[in-house]
């Protein structure tokens, strides 16, 4: 595996109330490639992930031991506003604002200062999103009036708003519809041209059809990372072999 | 007894619709009462006249206009006030011991009776910074008086937004005022009127904490600044129903009318508002 890290870590332990759920994890994401993390309910995949962008601060109890690392620098070294504007995610749940379309997208540039062009960004960024198309000639409309697929894309589309470095995913699927699915993964393949992406799945043949490393968690511990092809083909982990072939999980 | 589980379930249907009743029934007596001993004195005589010792001459002209003063006052120090400690406790106040003792305290004051509030209005207000029997004093005892459920209603309405909102703008690399500002407050707005304009309806009907602080029952003119003497609409209600001649009962009454249409438009509006607001929530 070549190419710049960009976010890593070394030796990760992370606790819930003295409950642990991550156990000495070390892992690298690459720059302009797809990292899935795949694993049963409950191994920790999502906490990972989270920790990423500090998103985790906002859970009571949780604590986290050893480095976190965002483009060679410890996450807590920096402004976290500074880390999330440049580290963005999309949740589970399609999460709009009960604002309009184009709000949706403008909020965060202009929490950051920006005033003008806001307009090109609303364009640009809900092009990325391949959105653009179903909502340019209702963009001062609820966004609540979109479909569950469509408010999903919003929701990367806000995220691209912000230009971020990586885009971390956290199942971004589930709640959505097999066909709204197919959309967001071809997204996933036209972002990671510019974006680095983190996605958390369920779903094995998503993260075999979008990612280009995979990293295979089983109860907090990191069971198996490497180029996606040769996990889903040759795993070399027998746990790793018996998950994907559906085994268990 | 032996009742079938559908009997059961018809007769525990009965119980509470004749307590339901109880209630509403009470209510339609109450106001048929009220309308039928007012309604020949509510002319317009009764909005353009002050006190008098004749109750063909009297009328509530001190009571509206000193109502109108003291809840435009106590609203400018109760809301300002209610909203941004509502906010504090949620958002920032940490969530341990203390927190929870202020919780239930906050709680609490909201139960106690309103008459203490009057004697600590009194000692406060009147006497230590001598404002007086003035409707500051007045103001400043209801806002005490209703602060406490501005604050709850506030936390519940912050507590009911949605977490995915607070984390979609975090996530965005907002700092918290700016996501209080951005989307709790917007968010929770319908749910924190509906508080302060039921809190602002409870305000303009209590007397007895006005009495304690001094407020007067004949009054024959309109305050001109906050530091003047006053009455109310229920001051002027219980002056008059405590008069032996019953035409004063009537002007009473007529009053009662008057106040009721006050505070049933209040509460209809923050049903309105609350209604609106669970509409647009809706996902």
């Amino acid at each position: 595996m070549s190419g710049n890290v960009v976010i890593s870590t070394k030796q990760v332990n992370m606790f819930y109330s003295g409950k642990q759920a991550i156990k000495d994890v070390t892992v690298n994401v690459y720059e302009n490639l797809v990292t899935a993390i795949i694993g049963p309910s409950g191994c920790g995949k999502s906490t990972l992930l989270r920790s990423f962008n500090r998103m985790n601060d906002f859970v009571e109890g949780f604590s986290v031991h050893g480095d976190i690392l965002y483009r060679g620098q410890n996450i807590n070294a920096q402004d976290v506003t500074e880390l999330r504007k440049r580290v963005g995610m999309v949740f589970q749940r399609p999460n709009p604002f009960p604002k309009t379309i184009y709000e949706n997208i403008t909020w965060g540039p202009k929490i950051h200062g920006r005033k003008d062009n806001l307009d090109e960004v609303v364009e640009d960024s809900l092009k990325r999103a391949a959105l653009w198309d179903e909502v340019k000639d209702r963009l001062h409309s609820f966004a609540f009036s979109l479909s569950g697929g469509q408010q999903q894309r919003l929701c990367i589309a806000r995220t691209v708003a912000m230009k971020p470095d990586v885009i971390l995913m956290d199942e971004p699927c589930s709640a959505l519809d097999p066909k709204s699915t197919t959309r967001i993964e071809d997204l996933i393949n036209d972002l990671k041209k510019e974006y680095t992406i983190v996605i958390v799945t369920h779903n094995m043949q998503q993260a075999a059809r979008v990612s280009d490393h995979t990293a295979f968690f089983y109860e907090g511990e990191m069971v198996e990372f490497g180029e996606t092809d040769s996990i889903f083909t040759n795993p070399k982990k027998k746990q790793t072999e018996d998950y994907i072939t559906g085994r268990f999980g | 007894m032996n009742l079938s589980k559908k009997n059961q379930e018809k007769m525990f249907k009965f119980i509470c619709l004749i307590f339901t009743s109880f209630a509403v029934i009470s209510l339609v007596v109450l106001i048929w009462h009220i309308l039928r001993d007012g309604y020949e004195w509510l002319r317009p005589e009764l909005f353009t006249e002050f006190q008098s010792r004749f109750p063909r001459k009297a009328g509530i002209k001190a009571g509206v206009f000193g109502t109108i003063w003291l809840i435009s006052l106590t609203a400018f120090f109760s809301i300002p006030l209610g909203i941004a400690s509502g906010i504090y406790l949620e958002e920032y106040g940490k969530k341990g011991k203390i927190g929870k003792i202020i919780e239930v305290n906050v709680t609490n004051l909201a139960g106690v009776p309103s008459i203490v509030y009057g004697l600590l209005g009194l000692a406060l207000f009147v006497r230590l910074l001598d404002f007086g029997g003035s409707v500051l004093s007045g103001a400043l005892t209801l806002s005490l008086l209703i602060m406490p459920i501005i604050i709850v209603t506030t936390r519940e309405a912050i507590k009911a937004v949605p977490h995915s909102i607070k984390y979609a703008a975090y996530s965005l690399g907002a700092r918290k005022y700016q996501v209080v500002f951005g989307h709790v407050l917007p968010t929770a707005m319908p749910g924190i009127v509906t508080g302060i304009i039921l809190a602002l309806a409870r305000a303009i009907g209590e007397t007895a904490p006005l009495i304690i602080v001094g407020a007067l029952a004949y009054v024959t003119f309109i305050p001109e600044s906050p530091m003047d003497e006053f009455t109310v609409m229920p001051l002027q209600i219980y002056n008059w129903a405590s008069r032996p001649q019953e035409d004063f009962h009537k002007l009473a009454a007529s009053s009662i009318v008057v106040l009721l249409t006050i505070t049933f438009f209040m509460n209809f509006v923050a049903v309105l508002i609350r209604s609106r607001g669970q509409k647009r929530m809706k996902l």
